[in-house]
């Protein structure tokens, strides 16, 4: 590389280079998230679990129609994963915004930003398992081969927060509004969403098919479904919903990808 | 990137326009744009940073980029260092760029320094095995060992330009791009890092692009310059004609502007050029270190400047103008503009106030240098009740600047008191300049005054200016009883005999001629045993200035300071003499 040093001082190849600085980016995020807390990374597991008691205290009451078992996993499984896109997201919509002073100093692939904000977020997500096993201790819920259904499950919903992201994020830059939008769509979303209910609730009740249809094709609904399959019903996922959260990834992926290589250009412009 | 080794040229920018569209108004919200959408009212200024600009650097080539304020020189280091992208033409950049233009890029307040130099150096594209191995280096060139585990926003600026500067530079680059925002941290520091970006320039294997304001600057560091104007390339060549013709552009006048690039030049060096006033004699140097004549423009402030905030009006000469106060005076000079605002450079139009705080123990004129021309200053107003209107200031302001004079307790000269004999003789003594120069006699060899004179017992504070005037036989015993009569008044005339006998001391001492005093309307008043001293006090111009010498006057300590200063005709840097109306 560097025609006169014996040695490799810079890394060779664009991809090894992003790579350093995603890991140290995600470094940083991490480091700043919990500094000066007393019970810092413990939070990551707190978090989920109060969340989970609180939750399953009172619709555990309000929801018995439903049939779901173990309702308590139920509600933290679809907690966590929901909870994962919303904060990918969530980080992904400033990411481009907040990393102006970098963008308009230094050479840098502008892609890593959105990305380190998913890949953050999954590493908290990873904190969060650790509150996953601790309620399957308490209900002894012995996990089957199936609990590696997860992964795939991981990997689809990173892919499909990655698209929305790079979309997003490039969005924001230039209407500052999508930090509003975003805000409001989350919290229609997480109505739409079967995170503490159950879709036999909305079966049972009687609801018009096309609502049905709407929560079914809604990609969160196919990700944590996928998710319930491997730790909560431990079997595998109906294939209609492996192939919508297959689709909902590459569908998102590939839109945020050509919204964000056209107009990352005019970025710099506008930040 | 891969073919290094395969092209001469390090940087290559084929035919690069830079076009800005300049919203009318800032459109942040998706509602004013579809409204402006709707009513057709988007339209969008161009504006043009670069217009078809081009130009190669040869690999361990060292450029600078001129132009003026919003030429576009920023502009084209960033689509150099690949921060904007041109919007037409390309740019090819070979090697790796350590691009000093702004530091710390993507530093985290919260951060430690060590965390930082990590993240900074993922930026940079250094491998993760390589800040390991130079971690010690980098702390060590920033001079920050005990801080590297204290967040950065508990550092002051310069301690974090510092560690920015460590880590961009800890490698050898291919390319180094500098931009004249490099002056971080306090002056040794930014030695320091001058001295390792000459270090490679001289290693000659990188390529250096260089901004500056400062011609000087660029015309001591690079061969070759581009000036940029308005976006527009108006010339690539050697430094010398580019800068000539550059700075031909703030003056009309061509015979001048070739002198404006010399005397840039010279006062690059700035340390060693600084003219510094001799201590002793006031007197500055007419030619620097070399031998060469120097061409400094030497302004004098006129006016009186009071002490602390010295001010000076400046308007612009056409260049760019750095002000530098001679540094071991650890004094504080301030450009501000218009505004009040403190500046770097005088660099838009307007007109800059230079101000100083000169050190407490600042005395006597100090030589400001810019890059076009240097003027002195001089701290005025030492003592409260010598008023600048006064025809005396100017002497008595002398004299304090040039050491012949000594503080006194309550700060006031008392200029229209008798000065006394006792005090005379030490103004004579510190004004000859021997209580300060090495060659001066040990004092064992000097007479004791009290052995001569029966009122001096020794330990009086004119004792040792008294046996320096005896052994240069200004002063002398005589009689039976001699005495000295410290505290008795001198008349004019014995001053000028004094004065006399002291410059016989000197060498290059011409004996005044009998008719010296034709001239003189009292010189017949004058005392027969003082003719000779009066003589040669009005031939040399320190008496009968205004017709007459009143000889038997008594002296004031206006007086006697402004007789002494005229005695020493290089004290007066170029006043006139002090008359005084008598």
């Amino acid at each position: 590389m560097s025609s006169t040093a014996d040695r490799v001082t810079h890394v060779t190849g664009a991809g090894a280079k992003n790579r350093f600085i995603l890991q140290q980016l995600v470094t940083k995020d991490f480091k700043l998230r919990y500094r000066r807390s007393v019970l810092g990374v413990i939070w990551s597991v707190l978090n989920p679990l109060l969340m989970m008691i609180i939750m399953s205290f009172v619709f555990s009451y309000f929801l018995r129609g439903s049939s779901v078992e173990n309702y308590p996993l139920y509600l933290i499984v679809g907690n966590i994963t929901f909870g994962l896109m919303n904060e990918a997201t969530t980080g992904g919509l400033t990411s481009i915004i907040s990393a102006a002073p970098l963008l308009k100093k230094v050479k840098v692939d502008r892609w890593v930003f959105p990305v380190q904000k998913v890949l953050s977020a999954m590493m908290n997500f990873g904190f969060s398992l650790i509150a996953v096993v601790i309620v399957m201790l308490f209900f002894r819920v012995v996990p089957t081969w199936h609990l590696v259904w997860m992964f795939p499950a991981l990997l689809l919903l990173m892919v499909f927060c990655i698209g929305i992201s790079l979309l997003i994020g490039a969005a924001a830059v230039f209407f500052r509004d999508m930090i509003h939008l975003w805000s409001v769509a989350i919290t229609a979303w997480t109505y739409l969403t079967p995170i503490f209910w159950d879709l036999s609730l909305l079966t049972n009740a009687g609801a018009p098919g096309f609502v049905v249809a709407v929560v079914k094709l809604n990609p969160m609904y196919n990700y944590l479904d996928m998710m319930r399959c491997a730790i909560v019903y431990q079997s595998s996922p109906d294939p209609m919903v492996l192939a919508l959260a297959v689709g909902w990834a590459l569908v998102m992926l590939a839109l945020g990808v050509i919204v964000f290589r056209r107009t990352e250009h005019k970025f710099i412009l506008f930040i | 990137m891969s073919d290094t080794t395969a092209s001469e040229y390090a940087i290559e920018v084929n035919d690069v326009s830079m076009i800005f569209n300049m919203a009318s108004e800032q459109l942040n919200n998706l509602k004013e744009y579809f409204i402006k959408i709707m009513r057709h009212e988007l339209f969008f200024k161009e504006f043009r940073a670069l217009d078809h600009v081009s130009f190669k650097v040869r690999r361990g080539e060292v450029v600078g980029l001129v132009g003026t304020n919003g030429s576009g020189k920023s502009t084209m280091l960033k689509c150099i260092a690949g921060v904007l992208e041109p919007s037409e033409g390309s740019i090819v950049v070979r090697g790796n760029i350590a691009p000093l233009i702004e530091l710390g890029a993507g530093f985290d307040l919260e951060l430690t320094a060590r965390e930082n130099i990590y993240l900074n150096g993922a930026l940079l594209g250094y491998t993760k095995d390589f800040i390991d191995e130079h971690l010690q280096d980098i702390i060590d060139f920033a001079e920050l060992e005990d801080f590297m585990d204290m967040p950065l926003k508990n550092y002051s600026s310069g301690m974090v330009a510092r560690i920015a500067f460590a880590i961009a530079t800890v490698t050898e680059p291919d390319v180094l791009i500098v931009d004249e925002t490099l002056s971080v941290g306090d002056v040794f520091f930014q030695q320091k890092c001058e001295d390792r970006i000459r270090s490679f320039i001289e290693s000659g294997d990188v390529t250096v692009l260089f901004v500056s304001h400062s011609m000087s600057q660029v015309a001591r560091i690079c061969e070759r310059v581009i000036w940029i104007e308005k976006g527009v390339q108006r010339m690539d060549g050697p430094a010398r004609e580019v800068l000539a013709e550059y700075s031909a552009q703030f003056d009309p006048a061509p015979a001048q502007e070739t002198e404006s690039v010399v005397i840039d030049r010279l006062v690059a060096d700035v340390p060693e050029m600084m003219l510094r006033p001799d201590p002793v004699t006031g007197h500055v140097p007419e030619s620097d270190a070399s031998g060469e004549k120097n061409r400094y423009f030497v302004a004098h402030t006129g006016g009186p400047i009071r002490v602390p905030g010295v001010k000076y009006e400046v308007k612009k000469g056409g260049t760019y103008f750095y002000v530098t106060l001679d540094p071991s005076l650890y004094s504080v000079v301030f450009l501000k503009n218009e505004e009040g605002k403190i500046v770097r450079e005088a660099v838009d139009e307007g007109t800059y106030r230079v101000e100083i705080d000169l050190a407490d123990h600042a005395r006597g004129r100090y030589t400001l240098v810019s890059t076009s021309f240097s003027f002195t200053v001089r701290k005025f107003g030492h003592f409260a009740d010598v008023e600048s209107a006064a025809w005396y200031s100017i002497a008595v302001e002398r004299a304090y600047d040039l050491y012949y004079l000594e503080d006194t307790k309550d700060g006031r000269f008392r200029p229209n008191e008798w000065i006394t004999r006792a005090d005379v003789v030490c103004l004579l003594h510190r004004a000859a300049g021997d209580h300060l120069s090495g060659d001066a006699a040990p004092a064992g060899d000097l007479p004791a005054p009290q052995d001569a004179f029966e009122d001096v017992d020794g330990t009086e504070y004119f004792a040792d200016a008294l046996a320096w005037a005896m052994s240069r036989d200004v002063v002398r015993a005589s009689g039976e009883h001699p005495r000295f009569r410290p505290d008795e008044t001198i008349s004019r005339e014995a001053f000028a005999c004094m004065l006399l006998r002291l410059a016989r001391t000197r060498p290059g001492f011409v004996a005044p001629s009998p008719d010296a005093l034709s001239g003189i309307a009292d010189a017949d008043a004058v005392s027969g045993w003082a003719l000779e001293g009066v003589s040669w006090a009005v031939a040399n111009g320190v008496l009968g200035r205004g017709g007459t010498v009143c000889g038997g006057y008594t002296v004031t300590r206006a007086e006697a300071a402004s007789m002494v200063v005229s005695f020493q005709p290089e004290a007066l840097d170029g006043h006139d003499r002090v008359t005084n109306p008598r």
